[in-house]
């Protein structure tokens, strides 16, 4: 089924729905953010210097880091009793990144999750059992809202204690299972150690997964080991949370929601766009966006975008799903971590060298993070339990901090691998052996 | 005389231990004691060797993790509950034994053994109390 009829439209006339909001939008933007106007005066452009889609190009990009130096509002374009919800990003290191949504916003918002998950296979008739953690987080309440305007019955279960997520979803007759794949495997397994056959005592047919990437071999190992048809949905809290793309029953890629987000592939080095089906960093401009409308935002994820129509009935453009990143920051089981966060964690443990190897593995399909660490403090060798506490002591500032259960080997300083003198700071071993 | 151990931070893993000791041959350096404990996914070694300094100058060349201590090595005779009289003396004295290990050459005929406890002071005490000769001055580490 197809929620909507904009999801249909010719190429022509997506497009004409496009340059019109873009146009309302840059206007709007430029009138009611002093950083843009700023910004678009910089460079010398006018919201009317926008007379097609292609003219794009000569806005400016906005990145993480600009969202986090105007952090909490200053890039917010309504006054602040607009806003009906406040999401943010993790943000350990300094600041997060703040979102907000107008009453508008939210039934946007609502409309691009129904349309994902109503390609996904998921009709009023299921039970949708949401396993990402509901809070700040975008995840969760994004896929919620969309589910209830399908009039699918949601079970709003959250995060953790997975036995007790495995007995609601057999008790609730769960048929949608929502959450990060890995923790979808997670569960998989966990119900084998129960006593539960996922494939005879649940009842799941569809999984709708997102907060991280996934690989078609985890895609094969969900259907194997839950017994549902696995997709992927796609998006981040910068533009609206999930609900930027999504994919149908064909397995073409992920639908863009193109009359509300614009999106471009650019080259990341000089910034320049590519042609279709070039592969290179995605760029999105909300179209639709009231709150914080952002231009062009870089999400650094590596992905090329395909326009010819779908299979499966839909024109939207489909984006393959996304191939790595261009900066280092990992994803580890949902959870975003960048290299330099877990450094600054290592180097204020006393008795902790500054040199580690963060190593990034999968095990039985679930993101498992390795930190090679040395030890410095020569009073540990005291005893065996004086090393244990001090292991300890690294996992749990690491959790604490940035949400991580990393297995931290101590080692010889001289056995943390370094390449060609420098050292090598993370190795991920995710994408070989076909994982 | 004092004895100084030197105890080493290794992986559990194989080949770690011999990395260690073949510095000790390239350098023609003697292994009078040895002993490894385990952690979960480590060791610690600890060496009584004929030249602990250029050991450890060795060893942190190499960025091991190293510590000199002075330990307490008593000479017993081999006779059947004799260590017996000793862990039951140091356990009447509430003392605990961290470890215990042979040297690997005898001393005067007596069998060397390298021991560490709560209490290195008392320790000498009570061993000494019992007949046995005691051929270092407990002095403290110098880490602690
Ligand atoms: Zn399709």
């Amino acid at each position: 089924m197809i929620w909507s009829l904009k999801e249909t439209l010719p190429r022509e006339d997506i497009e004409e729905i496009q340059l019109k909001r873009l146009k309302k939008q840059i206007k709007k933007i430029y009138k009611k953010v002093p950083y843009y106007r700023e910004k678009f005066k910089e460079i010398g452009i006018k919201p009317k210097d926008i007379q097609s889609l292609a003219d794009i190009k000569y806005l400016p990009f906005t990145s993480k880091e600009d969202l986090r130096l105007n952090y909490p509002f200053g890039m917010f374009a309504v006054p602040k009793e607009e806003i009906v919800r406040y999401h943010a990003s993790s943000g350990t290191t300094g600041n997060p990144t703040v979102v907000g949504y107008t009453r508008k916003d939210m039934e946007t918002w609502k409309e691009c999750i129904a349309r994902l998950v109503t390609m996904a296979g998921v009709t009023r008739r299921d039970i949708a059992h949401i396993s990402f953690g509901y809070g700040l987080f975008t995840g969760a309440f994004g896929l919620h809202q969309g589910l209830e305007k399908v009039g699918a019955a949601v079970v709003p279960m959250s995060s953790g204690n997975t036995q007790r997520q495995i007995k609601m979803m057999k008790d609730f007759g769960a048929t949608v299972l929502i959450g990060t794949p890995s923790y979808g495997l997670r569960l998989a397994e966990t119900a084998i150690e129960m006593g539960i056959d996922p494939l005879t005592d649940l009842k799941l047919r569809v999984g709708c997964f997102g907060g991280e990437g996934s690989t078609e071999a985890m895609r094969d190992k969900l259907h194997e080991s839950l017994g549902l048809f696995a997709t992927e949905n796609y998006g981040l809290s910068e533009v609206v949370g999930p609900g930027v793309s999504g994919e149908c029953t064909e397995l073409t890629g992920l639908h863009i929601n193109e009359d509300h987000f614009l999106c471009e592939v650019i080259n990341p080095e000089t910034g320049e766009v590519l042609p279709a089906g070039e592969e290179g960093e995605l760029v999105i401009t909300p179209l639709t966006k009231e709150a914080i409308p952002v231009v062009r935002y870089r999400t650094k994820d590596i992905t090329s975008i395909d326009y010819e129509p779908c299979s499966c009935g839909r024109t939207t453009a489909r984006m393959a799903k996304v191939s790595g990143r261009t900066d280092d920051m990992l994803i580890i089981s949902g959870v975003n971590v960048f290299p330099s966060q877990i450094e600054e964690v290592l180097y204020n443990i006393d008795g902790i060298g500054t040199n580690y190897l963060i190593t990034v593995y999968k095990e039985n399909y679930i993101d498992k993070i390795a930190i090679d660490v040395e030890v410095t403090d020569n009073s540990v060798l005291d005893s065996p339990d004086s090393i244990e506490n001090l292991l300890k002591k690294v996992r749990e500032q690491l959790h604490v901090t940035l949400g991580i259960h990393p297995k931290i080997n101590l080692v010889e300083s001289k056995k943390i691998k370094r390449t060609e003198g420098k050292a090598q700071r993370v190795v991920d071993l995710r994408n070989k052996d076909g994982n | 005389m004092a004895i100084k151990q030197i105890s080493i931070f290794v992986q559990n893993r194989p080949g770690h231990l011999a990395d260690v000791t073949e510095i000790l041959k390239e350098n023609n350096i003697k292994i009078i004691g040895l002993s490894l404990t385990e952690g979960n996914d480590f060791g610690i070694v600890r060496l009584i060797v004929d030249d602990v300094y250029k050991t450890e100058y060795l060893l942190k060349e190499d960025k091991y993790l190293t510590r000199i201590d002075d330990v307490l090595v008593i000479l017993i005779d081999d006779q059947i509950g004799l260590i017996n009289s000793i862990c039951q003396e140091l356990a009447k004295n509430n003392i605990n034994i961290n470890y215990i290990y042979m040297l690997l050459e005898e001393y005067n005929k007596k069998l060397p053994l390298v021991i560490k406890t709560s209490d290195q002071e008392k320790t000498k005490e009570v061993i000494e109390n019992l007949g046995i000769s005691v051929i270092s001055q407990s002095t403290k580490s110098r880490n602690n």
